[in-house]
């Protein structure tokens, strides 16, 4: 307690230290925050020296490369291209070496675009370092010149990627970056600018970063080539960080405190005798522990990981306890323990009960009452908690693309499996305290043998009942039967065998298999149904989301992006620069609001003469920005309308400047709304309407390509509402109005950190997506299923007269599988009869579909195995370390040998079956690239590629589609032509818009294609962390010349290439996995079948040599194990036989001999009574009567004498013969141990050593016999001793004995002695019948304890007697 | 005069007829007019209080204004969360979540838009960071379902 109290000490002092140091970082907030400073500067310093000293390794390396020297002397490009492939380098660095012409010798990674005059500087001999962006990417280029024999022959280039701009870090390129590393680690802000290479002059907004620092970043030779711009140390960022601080220690803390208390409860607990009490005291200490740990936010505050934010899971359901994965894992953890201790105490308490006989039948009653109620609340709180899990989690069950699940899915997956667990074992738990009180309501008959089932086919009848009054019971009715019978079974399982067998552990590995294996049968189903069950949901939101009228959003998001982007000052800037300007359009489209829409949109950048600078789409081949801007041109710009600066001057002389930009919503009158609908009820999507004209933007429709374009002035922003106001370009988007991107996915999944949402995730199966007007496919993801369900459009038409809803369902059959189909019309039901012309959307998912079934139950299972054997070895090896390994049982090593004949081969079966399936797929994928590429060649073969046509070609910028035709231009493959080693034409122009892609060919197509002259070359390449399939084959012209290469990338199939080999590897895995189980099962069962009858013989062995008592062994087969027992049994019968008659024949020899010394022992006093008698008789014969008067005397004593030791002689024996009336209770040993030597302490020759422990312990015995024996052995180690006597003795515990031992250091006894000991009227004393150890040893053996004795003549006994402890 | 007294009642009749049609006419006219209008006013109040408990709720960092106008599924693109639909349970704690880290400093409409059914706005979100502040652009959109305007849509980024 004082130390709990003195933790709640430190952490009040803690939270007041930090409230110290914030009021004082006040005095001293300029050293802290340069300190600070200083701190951050050396960091981003370090860090750029770090990837400059990077750069130059390479840069060395390449330069002094003597192969490499060689090959440009010679201008051996293909040996050039092997020497720099060969190196290997990762996708971070770039490298490209030029002849002394400084013509592109050989590259790898992506193109440089090197300024001329930086590479003549570098052929001048001067090496230096330059910092560049090319596109998105920062790079860190290090020119040096080549050198052979001091003459320089050429120029290297090594560049390494620094940075990235932020678009493109999400997916391919996660936490990378300068910027993101001292953002992450210092938390301030960087910018990276660059010298230009001519002036040396570094451009930045300075009013825009007037408050951050800047240093200049400097090259190798000391040269300036940049400057870094960090923000100053905050104070509010660092009273932030004092008190995040604060709040970890304070977390650790708090968890220490919670130890503590822990540790008192556990106290506490031992000290209750009462079992009602604990079970009710240590939930509510738990629960309480628990919520003071989310009071003290651990490990939240103190590991700031994403799994303790909301983002992936969070319920508000118990208040706190599952805010966040994290959250639920822990609290599950408690839940287990919970579990755990409660099945403790009722099997304890079942078994110390179990036999007695306690007939409280109203309160048995009550009891099992209340148990079956908190079993249905059990079960039904399971139900509720993976409810929640599932639909308030942003999870994807159902990955299909990876067979490993994500973190986040594993920690999720992991913690129902904990909480599975912890229910069946409270089920179980109920079942078994419910058996326990039932044991007590009647004693005989039917039900005492049979009520664990009464009370299993009474839970199944009260499941019914709630199953007819209770909706909603969170868990479906079959799966509950399951989980009902299976617990109960486990419970009678455990009843049965702790009957059975005396030490029964609860917790042990095969219940513990059993409870996993429930686990694994029931939870994948319950999951599933969950899943399934939320399909209904969001099918109808994605129906609902196809027939949404979007017109108006469609407007407004055109309207608010070309307010937001046209002010955005990076387009004045990048315009200009052709290197910046192509990737323009696409940073614009990525950080607008079009990125996240379901629409396909496009976004282009026109100059003031309307020509193209730059321009991005999501779906080339549904807006394409030649005929966007063709459409403005002729509709627009043609007719005389215009967006120019001039009208933002009228407006702005008369308007309030102030705080215009903003809007209050309350001034939204409905005369204003009147005019808003009035916009766009001119927007008619039945004919061309002339332009809506708002402020500077106007919005136009194509009604025949079906899509909506807007465009704004673009001017110079520091002229903007002046007079001088200038434009400089216009800004135009486009949004397809009916291209719905749940529709076509393909090249929007490539962007899915840009586009698509997680709706098609929350579903099992992909939906078939179907839009109808007229009775007639418009579109569909499916055709073939789509023509299936047309008939029952008018099936739903009719059902849309009849009804107030616009919306069914319905179960079809569409190509011998069922489907579940939405359909839902799009106009206004209340408004009469539908339309023909209105349009029906139908979203149809696979029901009952057994495959999906199978996956995702074998996925599942897979994954709990794997946790469950990852335990098991942990296991495993903690017993191992603690046992010998060698002393293993029979049936272990049995067990063992069998698993590794049949179990082994399978595993490497999988492990071969899976490289097989891989490497298959990998076949099957190159086989379908070389089929695409040669459908390419194909296409391209009218085309004549002459030297002038390949010269006259342009770069990306302008790409010539048409060289790619329609039948090779599918959605999800990539087609790609390269001419003089540039591209040419592409199929799908946002990859390299995006810069996600480099326009020049890759430098293994350049060495195998052009240079090895191979026909074909298909490798894995990588955006980030994003891999893909690519193949190349070279382009020949009519004389077969290569000319160019042509490419095909399965970038957009990738996910769908992931799905389809986890899908299968799943299957093949999850068979193999049955087949190991149920080889496990057989295994084992035959194990004990084979040791069992081993065993017991083993068994029955040990008793006999015990002596105790046994039973014969039951012969049912038929083997040889049976002819064994058959001979055992023969054998211990004969052995008993030949026991019992030599038993005999001992106690005869015994009693003979016994009689024998009787005998001798009456007739030695009878012979000097006889001759005193004799000599008193001759004394009074001879007349002398003094004589005779001593002789009588004499004589009367030596009778008296004689007649004593006759009686003793004959009181030794009665106590051999006679069989004492024992009276065994339940006995401390040790009492009775103390009590005896107190009688004999005051010796005076002997000194007691005694060490008595374990007084608590007790024994089954009689206490006088055990008064006797103690008695017995302590005189017997007095009369042993002859001087300096010491015994020691020792009293203690050892394993399940009592264990008493009695050491002196007397005369000792030699092996004749030792042998005889309990021999009966064998003595080593001269007096005495010799009957003492023998009835002591008699006594030990009627109480079933053992007696040893080892001496050394001479040296002293040591008497050791062990008890059977209760 | 019977004559006289028959046309002089004929043409009363007449005209009482006319003018009794007519003024039913008009006023059964004008009593659509003035329910639609009434329907529609009483909508577009309801738009424009959701806007302002959603604004609000935004400004004084209370989940709860918000998450009144949840249905049982809303689209959240917020920064630093997946962007996709979630439970409201679910998406009341992540907006939750959004409000303390990015403790917010001003939030203002710039735009609106509303239709039958639909209703847009978009503005900009200020939050405190160290010192100064950082903005957001914001967008929400609103269905009408059942006489009740629902949050559809929320972006933040």
């Amino acid at each position: 307690m004082l130390i709990a109290f003195l933790i709640l000490i430190w952490i009040l002092s803690i939270r007041l230290i930090s409230d110290f140091i914030i009021k004082t970082s006040d005095d001293n907030w300029e050293e802290i925050s340069t300190k600070q400073d200083a701190d951050n500067l050396e960091f981003i310093s370090g860090l750029i020296k770090s990837e400059i000293n990077d750069v130059n390794n390479i840069s060395e390396k390449i330069t002094t490369d003597t192969s490499i020297i060689t090959y440009l002397e010679e201008t051996n490009f293909k040996k050039g291209f092997e020497t720099i492939l060969n190196y290997n380098f990762d996708d971070l660095y770039q490298t490209e070496i030029y002849n002394r012409n400084l013509e592109l010798f050989t590259f790898s990674g992506r193109q440089l675009q090197p300024e001329y005059f930086l590479l003549q500087k570098a052929l001048s001999g001067q090496k230096f370092t330059n910092l560049k962006n090319i596109g998105f990417y920062t790079y860190l280029i290090i020119y040096s010149p080549i050198k052979s024999e001091n003459n320089i022959i050429g120029v290297s280039l090594a560049a390494k990627l620094i940075d990235i701009k932020f678009q493109l870090k999400n997916q391919f390129f996660p936490n990378f970056g300068i910027t993101q590393t001292v953002n992450q680690q210092k938390k301030i802000n960087i910018e990276i600018f660059n010298a230009n290479p001519i002036s040396g002059k570094i451009e930045y907004d300075s009013l825009k970063y007037f408050n951050y620092l800047n240093e200049d970043i400097y090259g190798i030779q000391g040269s300036l080539i940049g400057k870094v711009l960090f923000t100053k140390f905050d104070k509010e960022i660092y009273k932030q960080n004092i008190n995040d601080y604060s709040g970890k220690v304070i977390s650790i803390l708090g968890v220490l405190l919670i130890v503590l208390l822990i540790w008192i409860l556990i106290i506490l607990l031992n000290k209750i005798k009462s079992d009602t009490a604990k079970i009710l005291l240590f939930p509510t200490g738990l629960i309480c522990l628990r919520y003071l740990l989310l009071y003290f936010k651990f490990p939240a505050a103190t590991f700031h990981s994403n799994i303790f934010s909301p983002s992936y899971f969070a319920s508000p359901f118990g208040f706190g306890l599952f805010t966040s994965i994290g959250e639920l894992l822990i609290t599950s953890l408690f839940f287990l323990i919970l579990a755990i201790y409660s099945i403790n105490i009722v099997y304890r308490n079942y078994r110390l009960k179990i036999y007695k006989d306690e007939h409280k039948i109203a309160i048995s009653v009550t009891k099992i009452i209340f148990s079956t109620v908190l079993y249905f609340i059990f079960l039904y709180t399971y139900g509720l908690i993976l409810e929640k899990i599932i639909t308030d989690s942003n999870l994807n069950f159902f990955d299909r693309a990876n067979m490993v699940p994500a973190f986040e899915l594993f920690i999720v997956q992991f913690s129902i499996l904990i909480v599975s667990f912890t229910f069946i074992i409270l089920l179980t738990s109920s079942s078994l305290y419910i058996f326990q009180n039932s044991l007590r309501l009647v004693k005989a008959g039917f039900y005492k043998k049979y009520y664990p089932f009464i009370y299993l086919a009474l839970f199944i009848i009260i499941n019914h009942i709630t199953e007819l009054y209770f909706d909603d019971f969170k868990i479906d009715y079959l799966l509950r039967i399951i989980i009902i019978v299976s617990s109960s079974l486990l419970a009678i399982y455990i009843s049965y065998k702790s009957i059975k067998i005396k030490e029964y552990k609860i917790l042990n590995l095969k219940n513990l298999s059993f409870l996993i294996l429930i686990c694994v049968g029931v939870v994948p189903f319950i999951i599933l149904s969950k899943v399934t069950s939320q399909e209904t949901k969001y099918v109808e939101l994605i129906a609902a989301k196809l027939a949404e009228d979007e017109d108006e959003k469609i407007n407004f998001i055109i309207t608010n992006e070309l307010m937001n982007l046209s002010t955005n000052p990076r387009i004045e800037k990048d315009m200009i620069d052709k290197n910046l300007s192509t990737q323009l359009s696409f940073y614009l489209w990525a950080e607008s609001k079009l990125n996240s829409e379901n629409f396909s949109s496009a976004l282009i950048i026109l100059d003031t003469s309307k020509k193209v600078i730059s321009d991005f789409n999501i779906n080339d081949s549904k807006i394409n920005t030649n005929k966007i801007v063709d459409f403005l041109k002729n509709n627009f710009f043609d007719k005389g309308y215009n967006v120019t600066v001039e009208e933002i001057i009228k407006k702005t002389e008369s308007s309030d400047t102030s705080d215009s930009e903003f809007f209050d919503i309350d001034s939204m009158s409905f005369e204003e709304t009147v005019t808003n609908e009035n916009l766009t009820n001119q927007i008619d999507t039945s004919q061309y309407n002339p332009p809506v004209i708002i402020d500077k933007i106007a919005i136009l429709q194509n009604p025949e390509e079906k899509f909506y374009v807007g465009i704004a002035p673009i001017e110079k922003l520091d002229l903007k509402e002046t007079q001088f106001a200038q434009l400089i370009g216009y800004l135009v988007i486009a949004v397809h109005k009916e291209s719905k991107n749940i529709l076509f996915q393909s090249s929007a999944e490539l962007f899915r950190n840009y586009s698509q949402d997680n709706l098609m995730e929350k579903l099992i199966s992909k939906p078939v997506i179907t839009e109808y007007s007229n009775d007639e496919i418009i579109s569909s993801t499916n055709f073939d299923i789509a023509k299936s369900t047309v008939n029952s459009i008018e099936i739903f038409r009719e059902y849309l007269k009849n009804s107030q809803s616009n919306s069914s369902w319905r179960i079809e059959t569409i190509n011998n599988e069922k489907y579940r189909t939405f359909y839902l019309f799009s106009g206004k039901s209340n408004e009469g009869t539908p339309l023909e012309s209105d349009k029906i959307y139908s979203v149809s998912i696979k029901r009952d579909d057994l495959k999906i079934i199978l996956f995702f139950y074998l996925k599942y299972m897979l994954f709990t195995l794997s946790i469950v054997v990852i335990i098991y070895l942990f296991i495993a090896l903690f017993y191992l370390s603690k046992l010998n390994f060698l002393r293993r049982s029979f049936r272990t090593k049995i067990f063992i040998s069998f698993f590794f004949v049949s179990v082994l081969p399978i595993i490497l079966l999988a492990i071969y079956t899976r490289t097989f399936i891989i490497e298959k797929n990998e076949q099957d994928l190159k086989n379908q690239i070389v089929s695409d590429l040669n459908l390419l060649n194909e296409s391209l073969k009218g085309i004549n590629f002459s030297p002038s046509f390949v010269a006259n070609q342009d770069s990306v910028a302008t790409i010539k589609k048409e060289f790619l035709t329609r039948n090779v231009s599918q959605i999800d493959k990539n087609f790609n032509l390269f001419l003089r080693n540039r591209l040419i034409s592409t199929t799908n122009e946002e990859l390299y818009k995006s810069d996600l892609l480099d326009t020049r060919v890759d430098a293994e197509a350049v060495y195998n294609i052009l240079l090895q002259k191979s026909d074909l070359l298909i490798t894995n390449q990588d955006i980030g962390k994003f891999s893909y399939l690519v193949g190349y084959k070279p382009l020949r012209d009519t004389k077969n010349n290569i000319v160019g290469i042509i490419s095909s990338q399965l970038v957009y199939r990738q996910n769908e290439i992931n799905e389809e080999l986890t899908e299968t590897l799943t299957f093949i895995f999850g068979i193999y996995l049955i087949v190991i189980i149920a080889l496990l099962i057989f295994v084992g069962f035959l194990t004990d079948k084979i040791s069992d009858p081993i065993l017991a013989l083993k068994d029955v062995t040990e008793k006999i040599s015990k002596g105790e008592k046994y039973k014969l062994l039951d012969v049912k087969r038929k083997d040889e194990l049976g002819d064994l027992i058959h001979s055992f049994n023969r054998m211990t019968i004969d052995l008993e036989r030949s026991k019992n008659e030599l038993k005999k024949a001992e106690r005869e020899s015994a009693w003979r001999d016994i009689a024998r010394r009787v005998a001798h022992e009456i007739k030695n006093p009878l012979t000097p009574m006889k001759l005193s008698i004799q000599f008193l008789a001759e004394s009074f014969k001879s007349g002398d009567m003094k004589e005779f008067d001593e002789n009588l005397n004499t004589t009367k004593k030596l009778i008296s004498d004689e007649i004593d030791k006759l009686n003793r002689i004959a009181t030794e024996f009665s106590n051999f013969a006679k069989l004492p009336k024992r009276n065994y209770e339940d006995l401390f040993p040790a009492e009775i141990l103390k009590s005896v030597i107190s009688l004999y302490l005051n010796h005076p020759d002997i000194k007691f050593i005694i060490n008595i422990h374990n007084e608590e312990v007790k024994i089954k015995a009689d206490k006088e016999e055990l008064n006797r024996i103690f008695q017995n052995l302590i005189k017997n180690s007095i009369q042993a001793i002859i001087e300096n006597g010491e015994i020691t003795i020792n009293a203690f515990v050892e394993d399940k004995y009592y264990i008493v031992e009695i050491i002196d250091n007397g005369i000792g006894m030699d092996e004749f002695t030792q042998k005889n000991l309990f021999e009966p009227n064998f003595s080593t004393k001269s007096s005495g019948m010799g009957l003492g150890l023998a009835i002591t040893k008699k006594s030990l053996d009627d109480m079933k304890a053992e007696i040893k004795y080892n001496s050394v003549s001479g040296k002293g006994t040591k008497v050791t007697v062990r008890f059977i402890r209760l | 005069m019977i004559r006289n007294l028959i046309t002089i009642f004929c043409l009363s009749f007449i005209i009482f007829t006319t003018d009794t049609f007519a003024k039913n006419a008009f006023s059964i006219e004008k009593y659509d007019k003035k329910d639609e209008l009434k329907d529609n006013r009483l909508k577009h109040s309801l738009c424009k209080q959701t806007f302002k408990d959603f604004a609000k709720g935004l400004s004084n960092s209370n989940v709860s204004l918000i998450t009144i106008y949840f249905e049982s599924e809303v689209y959240l693109n917020l920064v630093g969360t997946e962007k996709g639909y979630y439970s409201n349970s679910h998406a009341e704690l992540i907006l939750n979540e959004f409000m303390n880290y990015f403790k917010v400093f001003s939030f203002k409409y710039k735009r609106s838009h509303r239709s039958d059914n639909y209703a847009y706005a978009s503005g900009v979100y200020k939050y405190n960071k160290g010192s100064g502040t950082v903005e957001l652009q914001v967008s929400i959109s609103l269905k009408y379902n059942k006489n009740k305007w629902y949050i559809n849509q929320i972006n933040i980024n």
